[in-house]
């Protein structure tokens, strides 16, 4: 399972069957054509296909894990320590700084951060106790420490952060991905969301195909539940279904035969005809990659399966089916957070509690994560991507929460051409806005992008009058982060 | 073309006035800091300038707009960004120092100077005409002969001249007619969204006139399903949804109205024209539409501009005011007139002929409307009420006036001014409704405000205990009485604090104003709720904007209320626009002043009414004089007069979202786009490539939507017709004669040659002439020769053109998930054909989660077309999902058709059509004397519109008995085994014959 197609796997689309390929096939049987791929899955794997005929340049990952911390974490209590705020700790911050409007409008004084930093690995990067597991593979990852988003509110974060845009609508970045490259694995859906119990405020139009084809748009799975909607037949066994599709395929020959000219149906109909077998592969492959009793048990105890908490369990589940999607060639994996109580990252109150659960679910899982695609080589070609939505205000909202903060917060890459034990970037000594380097939720995507082999400006979707990207009209690759 | 601008003084642009001082100046100082700070990104030579701005020569500079204002550094965009005042920071990596900064001031300041180096802009200058010129969309259409063709036998009429003619010229000739069972199913399908009844099917194949056909178009036209059908691609256009997404997917009240107007506008075949004029502007009309129970049709159209996202508690209120309106002004455009017009948000658009100042001048007139839910079944009736009323009432003035003058012995002022002192220094009027012939127009939702003049008599009727007593008004006021408070709506309310009340049909508006402080006085009496919509927002609900909306009750006095909007709306310096919206809660309420003020503002009132009320009230008035006894007299028969009108008000009403008009705003260009940015005031106007940049000036007293209709639907304008026109072609075939629908712009594709753009030229003159008739477009279309060839083309013309762009065949079609779904629900019979009313909650899985989730709805949409399963943003159906349904955001003519395993999974696997193909089952079962044979035929008839060929007959037996046994039965001793014939039912519907139409 550790090798990888090569790159070229998707530079080229897959050619719609041919009659005659189509014909042979047939005379088989529907059961026949879905018995010989569940033999020889690996050589029956087709890659589907992206727009991109070729990289704009070599890529250094294949795939992404983006890890989405909802509702911001606080950047001065994880990656970005401000011993500034025990000095001023009480004050009015509006006699230290200039506030901006904030969602809740409720700007206490103050806060110094209630965790003590500790320095990890050679780097010797300072991580706060919230995150020891992190910390202890800190050498594997860049930190950005001046990220801005342009919204101070949940959904238009949200929107802006998966799809460049703050308004409702567009397509997300799984989407664009795999509009660009496909998947490497056609018996499963190229962009993957793993939901761990909390959909994100905008809904699931953060992981929408938008304005492109519906092929990009994020397939919602569930850890440890039915998996993907409709892959589970309806029928009592495996052969009824199989003699009412290879019937239904009989009639399909019928039609294309009718509609044929020169021997060749309309290239709709074939693949729609193709779309079927996959459609039943799928129904195989989907359960194989969410059947994780295979995974030794050193494997669950290390992503805290074991836990005995049970959001630790759920995000180690989900951690560990976002390796297993990565191994299959799915290209871009999205995990959303569980719930730990209270509410996910938005602790307008409650910092300590709120933080502590949340980090508690995500932190063991993560670092096993990092560890086990090291261990299994396919770290370097995988790109792991851990954000909020924004950070939260180094002052209190109310009395001990912190209200959202855009201005600037902290984010972390690891895996395929990201330098590891790097820090980029810095706030004010405050942790609340961006003094040096201050990049833009574009900046991100585009360098995503860019460690896909992917030029930002010349993936394009025309749309609305105009050639739609991404990145939007704007976006500059985070070069300090690279390899 | 931002004036803001560039050497706004000729003189500074001509080398030859240079002062030296000036040359010496840019060249020593100036000049390097461009070099060294600003051309790494802002060099056409170096590659793409940034933003379009190039440093490279004195005239590319001059090319960019609203860069910098000539002498004023502090206007200056230049100055505020090197500053970092604001949100757009340069240079991008750093503040630059103190004295670099100064010398870029003093640059400005002193004008601009650059000598002219002679260098000709790389970038080009922004030229309307020129791109006019040079893009076909913006000439008017035609009318051709259709062409000469060798084989006019072919042709049934002109389109399949132009049709043929293509195809005779590149040696191609048209596929034979398709059989008359595939014409029965292709037309069904495609008018009506429904497979065709198998009795009609039996009766047309049979049916001997040469007409059949023809007939059967006229019977499926004549059919409220081509309504909902057509309704359901216009609704791809409007971007319909009906909850407002975002975060917690509010609902849009009422939205299905909107809805419903457009199946009816398209199965009464409402013309086109009037289509357009409603929902730009139905509430504008002179006549507007009535139905036979007097309900105002044309006003629900214009809730076709409040089908888009809105948000509750945005941080920045102004930017998401612009966000709402492009959003407004973008599907207008390419609803319309098939034009990005939102791409000239941020600057003039990049390729057609449209500015930004085009774009704000549309915008301003989205912006001088505001929401509202209009009772639209009694608006008419209770708006005739009121005129009665008010009639009444000025006659009760003029009759009572002299006779209480006579009782009291007092005079009543004839210009009843009800306001004596000046208005105090920094405050704003918003509204003043003090004096009945003042400026401030009274503006209403409906009927309920009425406009008196202080000294307006008013007559408490007599009860048991108490005599009838007269008073004057002590004020001038906007009046709403008792009776309009009892007002009642069927249907939803708004969420949050305004949705506390019904206010459909009770709100008093005052006109927009841009107003500055924070601080509003409200001088009302009466219980009243008060909403102060700032930057059009009107999504009150979440942590911010609470006080917003406020109610009051004064007891019966006028009082002075405050509102402060400073808590969460910040920027007052700089000003919001705001309209009050006031509604009765209670009782009989009034409305004198509104007034943006720190402090409370302070009045002289005249004091005579005070002293005549006294008089009236005092206990030695002598009520046995004769006046007095006619003035008891008269004003006991106003009071019976005035209950007896107000008992005709019509109290509940069924409302829609719609637009109410109020003055006219002009907006200004928003530098990128953005709300922080304001540049020059864009006055409302019409696109200047179509009407020129001398246009009469739009009305101040309106927004100007009537007249923006006006101008949409004018005959020389060269797009409105033309995009109708090309979007019935892309319903009925597939593919536009213009490919890109919404799009007729430069980056749209265009007709495939000159005989397409003749067709669709002269198709487009003659919807005009012949009154914009939808339905007689589709019936010329679909009984053309052209639209009955067979799908399946010829080998040659395969080779020759195999995307058949030259139409040599009928292009075989996958139906649209909502036909897909309602032909599941028509075949197995549970499709319940009711026609409108309220939508049906959408099914939700385990695998739709997130915020404001509903309750889920029935998994079978209650037998319901799709078309009426709920739009909610956040939760849409994952079945039309799946089969391509668009996301509602912007204007969709064109929905993007993909072949994917999740469309497979859907018909194998989903419950929905595992529980319909039992169904359909269970109604082919339902009459025990048939045959199995038979059965098979009637399931063919009506997932295919066919009988079955032999081999099919015996495959399906084969299969019914296969799968019996499987099932552990028996079919040929029984052989009604319902299992065996459900997984017949389901596999039929999994064939591609079922979705694909011929």
């Amino acid at each position: 399972m550790k090798s990888r197609p090569t790159h070229h796997c998707r530079r080229f689309r897959p050619q719609p069957l041919s009659r005659r390929d189509l014909l042979r096939q047939a005379s088989c049987g529907f059961g026949g054509v879905a018995a010989a791929a569940l033999l020889h899955h690996e050589a029956a794997r087709a890659t589907s296909g992206g727009v991109l005929p070729a990289l704009h340049h070599p890529a250094k990952a294949t795939s992404v894990i983006f890890l989405y911390m909802d509702g911001g974490v606080s950047q001065v209590d994880s990656f970005d320590p401000k011993p500034r705020l025990e000095q001023d700790a009480g004050k009015d911050p509006r006699t230290l700084f200039k506030v901006d409007a904030t969602q809740f409008n409720n700007v206490g004084t103050v806060l110094p951060s209630p965790w003590k930093f500790q320095r990890y690995g050679q780097s010797g990067i300072p991580v706060s106790d919230l995150f020891p597991h992190i910390g202890s593979v800190v050498d594997e990852v860049a930190i950005i420490r001046s990220m801005t988003s342009e919204f101070p509110e949940h959904t238009n974060a949200n929107y802006f952060l998966h799809t460049g845009s703050g308004l409702q609508g567009r397509p997300s970045m799984g989407a664009w991905t795999t509009y660009g490259l496909g998947s490497d694995n056609a018996d499963l859906p190229g962009y993957m969301v793993i939901n761990g119990g909390l959909i994100p405020p905008g809904g699931l139009d953060n992981f929408t195909n938008g304005f492109l084809p519906a092929t990009y748009q994020g397939s919602i799975v569930k850890p440890n539940a039915v998996g993907l909607a409709n892959v589970k037949p309806q029928e009592k066994s495996a052969t009824h279904q199989l003699a009412k599709l290879d019937f239904a395929r009989r009639l399909d020959r019928g039609f294309a035969e009718r509609l044929a000219t020169a021997g060749t149906a309309p290239d709709a109909l074939e693949s729609a005809i193709t779309n079927q077998e996959l459609a039943y592969r799928m129904q195989t492959e989907v359960p194989n990659l969410l059947e994780i009793a295979d995974e030794t048990a050193e494997t669950k105890r290390a992503y805290g399966l074991e836990s005995d908490y049970q959001p630790t369990q759920i995000f180690g589940t989900e951690c560990l089916l976002a390796r297993r999607m990565v191994e299959r060639g799915v290209r871009f994996v999205e995990l959303t957070c569980p719930k730990v109580g209270g509410d996910r990252w938005d602790q307008h109150g409650n910092l300590r509690a709120g933080h502590e659960n949340n980090a508690r679910a995500v932190d063991q899982p993560i670092a096993a994560l990092i560890r086990d695609l090291r261990a299994r080589g396919l770290l370097d070609s995988t790109l792991v991507v851990w954000s909020g939505e924004f950070g939260r205000t180094p002052f209190a909202q109310g009395k001990d929460g912190r209200d959202h903060n855009p201005q600037g917060f902290s984010l972390w890459m690891a895996g395929g051409g990201v330098k590891g034990g790097t820090i980029v970037g810095a706030t004010d000594d405050y942790g609340y806005r961006v003094v040096e380097k201050k990049f833009m939720i574009h900046d991100l995507h585009a360098t995503m992008l860019h460690l896909l082999g992917i030029d930002h400006e010349r993936l394009t979707y025309r749309f609305s009058g105009r050639d739609m990207r991404l990145t939007d009209v704007h976006g500059h690759v985070i070069q300090d982060i690279l390899a | 073309m931002v004036a803001v601008l560039l050497l706004a003084s000729p003189g500074a642009a001509e080398t030859a006035t240079l002062p030296p001082e000036d040359l010496e100046f840019f060249e020593a100082q100036v000049r390097p800091l461009l070099v060294e700070h600003c051309s790494g990104c802002h060099s056409a030579e170096a590659g793409d300038p940034e933003g379009g701005l190039s440093f490279d020569s004195r005239a590319d500079f001059l090319a960019a707009k609203g860069v910098a204002v000539a002498g004023h550094p502090d206007q200056s965009l230049l100055v505020k960004v090197v500053r970092y005042d604001g949100d757009l920071q340069m240079p991008p990596d750093g503040k630059l120092p103190a004295e670099v900064i100064r010398t870029f001031e003093e640059w400005v300041r002193r004008g601009l100077p650059w000598p002219d180096d002679g260098k000709q802009a790389t970038i080009a200058a922004f030229d309307i005409a020129a791109r006019k010129a040079d893009h076909w969309c913006w000439h008017p259409p035609q009318a051709s002969a259709p062409p000469a063709v060798q084989s006019a036998g072919w042709c049934r009429g002109e389109i399949d001249r132009f049709v043929l003619a293509r195809l005779e010229a590149a040696g191609l000739e048209p596929v034979p007619e398709a059989p008359r069972e595939v014409l029965v199913r292709r037309a069904s399908e495609i008018l009506t969204g429904l497979p065709p009844h198998p009795e009609d099917l039996a009766r047309v194949i049979a049916d001997p006139d040469l007409l059949a056909y023809e007939k059967y178009v006229d019977q499926l036209l004549a059919s409220p399903h081509y309504g909902e059908r057509f309704a359901r691609h216009w609704l791809d256009v409007a971007r319909y949804g009906e909850t407002r997404g975002h975060e917690f997917d509010f609902s849009i009240p009422n939205a299905w109205q909107y809805r419903d107007w457009v199946v009816r506008a398209f199965n009464g075949d409402l013309p086109y024209d009037q289509f357009v004029r409603e929902q730009i502007a139905g509430d504008l009309l002179d006549s507007p539409r009535l139905t036979a129970k007097n309900a105002n049709e044309s006003v629900i159209g214009t809730g076709f501009w409040l089908l888009g996202e809105e948000v509750h508690s945005p941080v920045d209120i102004r930017q998401d005011e612009a966000d709402r309106i492009d959003n407004r002004v973008d599907t207008f455009g390419k609803a319309f007139l098939g034009l990005a017009l939102g791409c000239a948000r941020c600057h003039d658009h990049k390729f057609d002929a449209i500015s930004d100042e085009d774009y704000y001048a549309i915008a301003g007139m989205v912006m001088s409307s505001s929401y509202r839910q209009v009772p639209f079944d009694t608006l008419e009736h209770n708006r005739a009420v009121a005129a009665r009323l008010t009639a009444l009432d000025g006659e009760m003035r003029g009759d009572l006036r002299p006779l209480i003058e006579t009782v009291t012995g007092l005079a009543l002022p004839a210009d009843a001014a009800g306001r004596a002192a000046a208005t105090n220094a920094g405050e704003t009027v918003l509204a003043d409704y003090m004096r009945p012939h003042d400026a401030t127009p009274l503006i209403a939702d409906a009927a309920a405000w009425e406009q008196v003049p202080a000294g307006q008599p008013s007559v408490v009727a007599a009860k048991s205990e108490t005599p009838l007593s007269v008073r004057v008004e002590p004020l001038g006021h906007a009046r709403s009485d008792a009776i309009w408070s009892t007002l009642a709506t069927r249907g939803e309310r708004e969420v949050g604090g305004l949705g506390s009340i019904d206010r459909a049909g009770r709100v008093l508006r005052t006109p927009k104003s841009r107003m500055v402080g924070g601080v509003i006085w409200h001088r009302v009496r009466g219980n009243l709720q008060i909403f102060a919509a700032v930057d059009g927002h009107v999504v009150v609900h979440g942590p911010l904007y609470g006080p917003a909306v406020m109610t009051v009750d004064t007891k019966g006095e006028w009082k002075w209320i405050r509102q402060d909007l400073r808590r969460d709306i910040k920027d007052w310096e700089a000003g919001h626009v705001v309209h009050v919206e006031y509604v009765a809660i209670e009782g009989q309420a009034g409305v004198a002043e509104t007034v943006a003020s720190l402090t409370e503002p302070q009045r002289v009132d005249p004091d005579w009414p005070a002293r005549v009320n006294d008089s009236l009230a005092a206990a030695d008035v002598d009520w046995t004089t004769e006046a007095a006894a006619s003035l008891l007299q008269k004003a006991s028969r106003y009071a019976a007069d005035r209950a007896a009108i107000l008992a005709d008000v019509k109290v509940q009403s069924a409302t829609a979202p719609a637009l109410l008009d109020g003055n006219g705003i002009d907006q200004c260009v928003l530098l990128k786009g953005s709300a922080a940015r304001p540049g020059e005031v864009s006055p409302r106007r019409f696109l200047e490539a179509i009407d020129g940049p001398d246009q009469p000036a739009w009305p101040r007293h309106s927004s100007g939507r009537k007249e923006l209709a006006d101008r949409v639907l004018d005959p020389t304008n060269p797009l409105t017709a033309r995009v109708a026109v090309n979007r019935i072609w892309h319903h009925l075939f597939g593919r536009g004669l213009v490919p890109t629908t919404d799009n007729f712009g430069k980056l749209g594709e265009a007709a495939a040659d000159p005989h397409a753009q003749a067709l669709l030229d002269t198709l487009a003159v003659r919807f005009i002439a012949e009154g914009w008739s939808i339905k007689r477009l589709v019936r010329e279309i679909v009984t053309s020769s052209t639209w009955r060839m067979a799908s399946t083309p010829s080998a040659r013309a395969i080779e020759l053109d195999p995307l058949n762009r030259l139409m040599h065949h009928h292009p075989l079609r996958r139906l649209e998930g909502e036909a897909v779904r309602d032909k599941i629900l028509a075949v197995s019979g549970r499709l319940d054909r009711t026609v409108g009313g309220p939508s049906v909650e959408v099914f939700l899985t385990d695998f739709h989660d997130g915020r404001g989730r509903p309750k889920t709805g029935p998994l079978d949409g209650a037998g319901r077309r799709s078309l009426y399963t709920k739009i909610r943003r956040n939760f849409l159906p994952g079945f039309l999902l799946a089969f391509d349904m668009p996301v509602p955001f912007q204007a969709m003519g064109r929905r993007t058709v993909t072949n994917v395993p999740a469309q497979a999974l859907m018909l194998m696997n989903d419950p929905f059509v595992a529980e319909q193909s039992t169904l359909w089952a269970r109604q082919t079962l339902a009459d025990s004397t048939r045959s199995p044979a038979e059965r098979i035929d009637q399931m063919y008839r009506a997932a295919f519109a066919r009988l079955p060929t032999s081999d099919e007959q015996a495959a399906a037996r084969e299969f019914l008995a296969g799968q019996a046994t499987r099932h552990g039965g028996d079919f040929t001793t029984d052989p009604r085994y319902e299992p065996a014939w459900a997984d017949l039912a389901h596999a039929l519907i999994n064939t591609k014959e079922f979705i694909f139409v011929p």
